[in-house]
């Protein structure tokens, strides 16, 4: 990075009002929203916020005239600004386009446009005698793991006020959109209006794990379940289900839980739940464990290395 | 990427009140669920100009709405003037070249 002061365009002795106003200065000129064409812009206005957080921190400002640090990584780490949406789905809520939204303004644009094809001069009437279907929104929103699995519906209020219901469809995946037919912006001269999108972003899930369409699920059971076997509960998209451990599990073994999984959107199959068994040793504190192993661990070798090839 | 109030408030650096006002005065436009706000990036990046705009630029909150305003036209005229490039681009070139001769455009080859 250059000197920090040469950057602000400051003296070594600036007082920290001088700086400051510097920089506000700058920001004005440089802000990369400030201005949208010019690509080139954000490297500069890096530069020039770097120094700024390099030379308003007078602790810094004293190390660095001091020679302790250099201006070196006193940039500001990589963000997005505004201009880098605006021209995305989610800006045209602010910025509109040729049919509404709020800065759509095209109107004028547009009748004169048609009245001069006509072969008249200047503008046409206030409104403009066009037709042009409206534009599409798009919003984002957030599911649940569990609603995306099984559906749900969720109510959603637009910024105007206006209220959605979105049917979210068992087995919805992350970022599928939804189409809201007719909601998006409405239409000029008698035009239909255009259709509300909405982007579907599924939470992770504590414990369950979608692969494809089925669910997995890391299971913890306790010793006495591993080796005697038992019943215990085990959640699922759909609640509680009671399941049989067989006597003899190990960690690693997982059971299946037909029809407990995603519901395929095409062939409209529920995928399956696979719960992986964990055994979780208890923590015996008091030794019994330890002491009742003794005289069978002695009587009762086995090799479970040389099975698996790392003997 | 969606966010919630209080992880816009930790990346915009911010208060919540701040916010609360600036999504009242229609600044930013974020939709709601039945758990609050939904902010998706385009609300987050905006948060993050109109912090700029107070903070670092020091632009009087009276001012802010007057600056978003014209920031948004900019972004509609060059949204259409985008559309406006697509559809000439997609006509036969004579008609193309028709219209770049008319607005004094040339490539340089």
């Amino acid at each position: 990075m250059r000197d920090p002061y040469e950057i602000l365009g400051v003296a070594k002795n600036a007082t920290p009002d001088q700086i400051k106003k510097a920089y506000r200065k700058l920001a004005k000129k440089l802000h990369p929203d400030l201005n949208p064409g010019k690509k080139e812009i954000e490297a500069q206005f890096k530069e020039v916020s770097g120094a700024n957080d390099l030379l308003s921190d007078p602790d810094k400002r004293r190390r660095f005239d001091a020679g302790e640090i250099d201006a070196a990584g006193q940039e500001r780490p990589q963000r997005q600004y505004y201009r880098q949406y605006a021209q995305s789905d989610d800006g045209r809520r602010y910025s509109g386009d040729f049919a509404g939204g709020d800065a759509g303004f095209g109107e004028d644009l547009f009748a004169e446009m048609f009245a001069r094809a006509r072969g008249g001069r200047g503008g046409g009437g206030a409104g403009g005698n066009f037709r042009m279907p409206g534009s599409d929104v798009t919003y984002s929103l957030d599911v649940p793991f569990a609603d995306a699995a099984i559906g749900a519906r969720k109510r959603l209020t637009l910024p105007d006020g206006k209220t959605l219901d979105v049917n979210i469809p068992a087995g919805t995946e992350d970022r599928q959109m939804l189409r809201l037919k007719g909601q998006g912006h409405p239409g000029h001269g008698g035009a239909p209006a255009g259709d509300a999108y909405i982007e579907i972003h599924v939470l992770p899930h504590a414990y369950f794990r979608r692969k494809d369409n089925d669910i997995h699920l890391d299971l913890p059971i306790t010793l006495q379940e591993a080796v005697l076997g038992g019943k215990v509960e085990v959640p699922t998209v759909d609640g509680k289900v009671s399941v049989n451990i067989p006597a003899g599990s190990n960690t690693g073994a997982s059971l299946r839980l037909k029809g407990k999984g995603i519901l395929d959107q095409r062939s409209k199959q529920r995928g399956d739940q696979y719960v992986h068994l964990q055994v979780i040793l208890p923590d015996d504190a008091d030794g019994t464990l330890k002491e009742a192993l003794k005289d069978w661990a002695a009587s009762h070798p086995y090799d479970v290395r040389g099975k698996a090839g790392l003997g | 990427m969606t966010w919630r109030i209080e992880q816009i408030v930790t990346l915009v650096g911010c208060r919540t009140p701040d916010l609360e006002a600036w999504i009242a005065e229609q600044w930013i436009k974020p939709i709601r669920d039945d758990d609050g706000w939904v902010f998706a990036e385009a609300d987050l990046a905006r948060a993050q100009l109109i912090r700029d705009l107070t903070d670092e630029m020091a632009i009087e909150r009276e001012t802010v709405p007057v600056v978003l305003s014209l920031i948004d036209q900019n972004h509609a005229l060059r949204r259409q003037l985008h559309d406006i490039l697509a559809a000439i681009g997609n006509l036969p070139p004579e008609s193309r070249d028709e219209i770049m001769r008319q607005l004094g455009l040339s490539e340089i080859s």
